[in-house]
């Protein structure tokens, strides 16, 4: 575990210096997230404009809502986004092989091998929302037991996107051609920048279920409201379990085709 | 020029069914984020309506809105511009055919094949939640006629977005700023009736209703006689544009590239 | 430019004829009775190929169902290796070299047959094995582009668990024997080829691996370049006593660094032994370099073999292996001989056959 975060360490030191050379590049990604969050921002608006909430959901809890995706998509962008292309590169080019002669855990290596520090940007500016969402009339009050909940709810959200992500990559393995996989994947997570009662029933089960996005936005802000019950945290830990050991098997498949027929 | 475009039409197909997963994938691009403003929009109207609009309006809307995207949208930051960041625009720029010719069949042939999954998926979802139409068949065959002319646009746009490449090593910056304008100001997070007047007129002044909106509202039946006339009058205007920024753009980055050499 | 181990060409018609047909293609056991580290034993790699047809009906046909057929890369394959051997794993283009390659790092899971290296099966690929591995392939490498080498490093430095100590140490001693200082503060986008490969074998033999397999290291490179890696290779070998399979399509690698050589065609095992004694199999005749006393009407020698070249009164014959002894005494019997030399052909042109893929069928010596 202490080897793996030593690992962790060095990508990251290494992407920091590898983003100091392209200075221009933070700039202009500093620039997209603002224009990005603003559209966002934008949108919900425009909906609240017309009515009061939704399904019970006021302005300021879905900005907090919309905080936390902002929150989740900087960390997908730090360091999940950059590997997953660099992954299916690896696959066409053959490169892959050199991760896969590494005495460490593949899925690891090939999870974080590279980061995009700038992405961390999208963390702060999420964080800053879910603080101005706080200050603006989130009715309940917060305590630190609040803050645990939100906190446990949102690691779990986290180890979720992180499992979809790599689950949905590892397609990799059976065809090659993903060079843009990453666009596609950020459309289901999408769904994430309301809360689920704002979808008709049957694409709340889905997206508790099938594409598990409302235990990455909805419950960690309910965790925050105090609206999270214990089962539910306790089920949005399971699910977390679960889609991180499903995601690890799928790995094995995947490489398991990959060693018994690439050339 | 035509067998040209007509060959490469075809191995682009050929090339899209090689990879299903990823064509798959590639046409639903078109359809989930829409979805997401339909369902908060029918959710939101309920049973009694919002702001003058039925939950089925709606519905209509970004059914119509779910195609004319995958029609009209823009592909080029992934086909073109890709090119020109591997090289590979060099070997083209030799042929007696114009680079574009390739884009644009390849732009095509995504397009009419990816109808095998819009199309199921729209139908779908029309079951699921019920659209509501209010529209006449002359309406609907000048939408189409909007759509292409839309598509046009978008091509255009979307292609010299993408030969911005030829200076700077990402045009995904320009292309994720457009998004975002496409996402506020095309009608995919409300109909554009619905937002506040600076957005819609912002939305008029600028291309991205002609890009979008303005086919799902005539197909929709939105529109008098007059305004789809003043509609038609901003996309003409607004492709002429588009064109002859497109050639400004093509002339002035081949020849940098020639210059620089890439 | 050949390395030291260059002997065999022009061996004199007096020097004793060894060995020539009994070596036995399994490996001489080590006087310490290590095993061998690697292993390989009826190796078959059988590749299920999607087939696709030109055309857009065909495309659409394959929408529906793919075609596959079944494409054998590797046949039925065994040898191996001492420890502290370098062997030259030889074949024309697509033979299978890299497929069985790729089995030993693990990358590939064998039809049947079986693998062992250091005592593992690769395919399991357990950390005890690949941390006493290494795999480089000339054509691609495993460094990022865009941050230098010597970051790279500290990579690799916490992959393999190697102390401050152990790693300071490596890399000083690959610092110095492949030059490598100025180097490792650079982007690796901004190195030249041969500099990109310097640092792509430090980066993986940083963990003093045991096994090392070289799949083309030297594929692109100058020639002043390629001597380098070929000298370094050599020194790496001699220093830690590590084990090397290597692949290349320089003869002048294999000559300078492989003592024993493997060759594979059409995933096929062709021969098995001494360099020395490649020509044997591939190519088995010898030359006889005449010169007679008698210039003035130099009698035509066509009877005695075939004439390869005659000039200065020189005539070279390529005459076949097992005649040679009768046609040199027939020579000296019948003709006024001034001088007489019994030559193997040259060891290049003997290797240029073998990547060559028409000429290997020609002498009709594929192993049954």
């Amino acid at each position: 575990m202490l080897r793996y975060l030593a690992i962790l360490w060095v990508f990251v030191k290494n992407s920091m210096q590898n983003e100091a050379a392209y200075r221009a590049n933070l700039l202009t990604n500093m620039l997209l997230t603002v224009v990005g969050v603003t559209g966002s921002i934008a949108g919900v608006l425009v909906i609240y404009s017309h009515a009061r909430t939704i399904q019970g959901w006021t302005l300021p809890e879905t900005l907090a809502l919309l905080g936390v995706f902002t929150l989740m998509n900087g960390l997908i962008n730090t360091f999940i986004a950059p590997n997953l292309n660099e992954f299916a590169e690896g696959i066409r080019k053959g490169t892959l092989d050199y991760t896969l002669i590494k005495p460490v855990n593949s899925q690891f290596l090939t999870s974080f091998q590279r980061c995009s520090i700038w992405g961390l940007a999208d963390v702060l500016v999420g964080l800053g929302i879910v603080g101005y969402a706080l200050a603006s009339g989130f009715e309940q009050g917060v305590g630190p037991l609040q803050v645990l909940a939100f906190t446990i709810a949102s690691a779990s959200g986290a180890v979720i996107i992180y499992s979809l992500w790599i689950g949905l990559a590892t397609i990799a393995f059976w065809t090659v051609k993903i060079d843009n996989i990453t666009s596609i994947l950020q459309a289901f997570y999408n769904m994430g920048r309301f809360p689920v009662q704002a979808y008709p029933l049957w694409m709340q089960r889905v997206l508790t279920y099938v594409v598990p996005v409302a235990f990455v936005t909805t419950v960690p802000v309910q965790a925050l409201g105090n609206r999270a019950t214990p089962l539910l945290l306790l089920a949005s830990v399971l699910m977390a379990v679960v889609m991180l050991y499903a995601s690890t098997r799928l790995w094995r498949l995947g490489l398991s085709r990959y060693t018994s027929a690439s050339s | 020029m035509i067998s040209t475009f007509g060959i490469y039409f075809t191995t682009q197909w050929a090339s899209f069914l090689a990879y299903r997963v990823v064509f798959f994938l590639y046409s639903m691009w078109a359809i989930l984020p829409p979805l997401i403003y339909l369902a908060v929009w029918s959710t939101v109207a309920g049973a009694g309506g919002i702001a003058g609009w039925s939950k089925g309006e709606f519905v209509a809307y970004y059914l119509t809105f779910m195609v004319v995207n995958h029609l009209a949208g823009s592909i080029e930051i992934h086909t073109a511009s890709w090119e020109i960041q591997q090289g590979e625009i060099s070997g083209r720029l030799l042929l007696p055919v114009h680079p574009g010719i390739r884009t644009l069949a390849s732009n095509a042939g995504f397009k009419t094949i990816g109808m095998v999954v819009v199309v199921p998926s729209v139908l779908l979802l029309a079951v699921l939640f019920r659209p509501e139409f209010h529209t006449t068949p002359g309406m609907v065959a000048l939408g189409v006629v909007a759509t292409l002319l839309a598509a046009a646009l978008q091509f255009l746009i979307g292609y010299t977005i993408a030969l911005l490449s030829f200076w700077i090593t990402r045009a995904d910056a320009a292309d994720q700023l457009n998004m975002v304008l496409l996402f506020l100001l095309s009608g995919q997070v409300a109909p554009l009736v619905l937002l506040p007047d600076a957005l819609r007129i912002a939305a008029t002044v600028l291309p991205y209703r002609s890009m979008l909106s303005f086919p799902v509202e005539l197909i929709t039946g939105q529109l008098s006689g007059t305004a789809a006339a003043i509609g038609f009058a901003l996309q003409g205007a607004w492709l002429v544009v588009a064109w002859f920024l497109m050639r400004f753009t093509w002339r002035r980055g081949v020849r940098r590239y020639a210059a620089v050499g890439g | 430019m050949l390395g030291p181990d260059d002997t065999t060409r022009g061996q004199r018609v007096t020097r004793t004829e060894t060995s020539s047909r009994t070596t036995s293609p399994t490996t001489p056991a080590p006087p310490d009775g290590t095993p061998p580290p690697i292993v390989i034993s009826n190796l078959t790699k059988v590749y299920r190929v999607h087939e696709r047809e030109a055309g857009l009906r065909a495309s659409l046909g394959s929408l529906i169902r793919r075609k596959y057929r079944d494409v054998c890369a590797v046949n039925d394959i065994s040898f191996s290796v001492s420890p502290g051997e370098i062997v030259g794993f030889l074949g024309p283009n697509g033979a299978g070299k890299t497929t069985t390659l790729k089995m030993l790092a693990g990358l590939l899971h064998p039809t049947s047959g079986s693998v062992s290296v250091l005592g593992h099966e690769p395919f399991k690929r357990e950390r005890a094995y690949l941390s006493r591995m290494a795999m480089v392939m000339g054509n691609k490498g495993q460094l990022q582009w865009d941050i230098p080498a010597g970051d790279a490093f500290l990579v690799n430095k916490v992959v393999y668990k190697l102390s401050d100590a152990d790693f300071r140490a490596a890399l000083g001693e690959l610092t110095e024997l492949l030059d490598l200082g100025p180097l490792l503060k650079k982007q690796v986008r901004s190195l030249s080829l041969g500099e990109r490969m310097k640092c792509e074998l430090a980066a993986a033999l940083l963990h003093r691996p045991m096994v090392l397999f070289l799949d083309e290291p030297t594929i692109g490179l100058d020639v002043t370049m390629q001597a380098r890696i070929r000298h370094f290779i050599a020194d790496y070998n001699k220093r830690t006593g590590a084990t090397v399979l290597l692949t290349s399509h320089y003869m002048a690698d294999v000559v300078a660094l492989c003592k024993r050589v493997v060759v594979i065609h059409e995933g096929r095992l062709l021969f098995d032994g001494a360099l020395a004694q490649l020509s044997d199999r591939i190519a088995p005749f010898k030359l006889l370099t005449v010169k007679l006393h008698d210039a003035e009407s130099p009698p035509s020698l066509d009877g005695y073999g075939e004439v390869q070249s005659s000039e200065d009164g020189q005539t070279t014959l390529r005459v076949r292996r097992d005649q040679a002894p009768a046609v040199t005494a027939r020579l000296l019997a019948e003709l006024p001989v001034a001088d007489l030399t019994v030559e193997d052909p040259p060891i290049e042109d003997v290797i240029d056959q073998v990547f060559s893929n028409s000429s290997l069928d020609l002498y009709g010596t594929v192993k049954s």
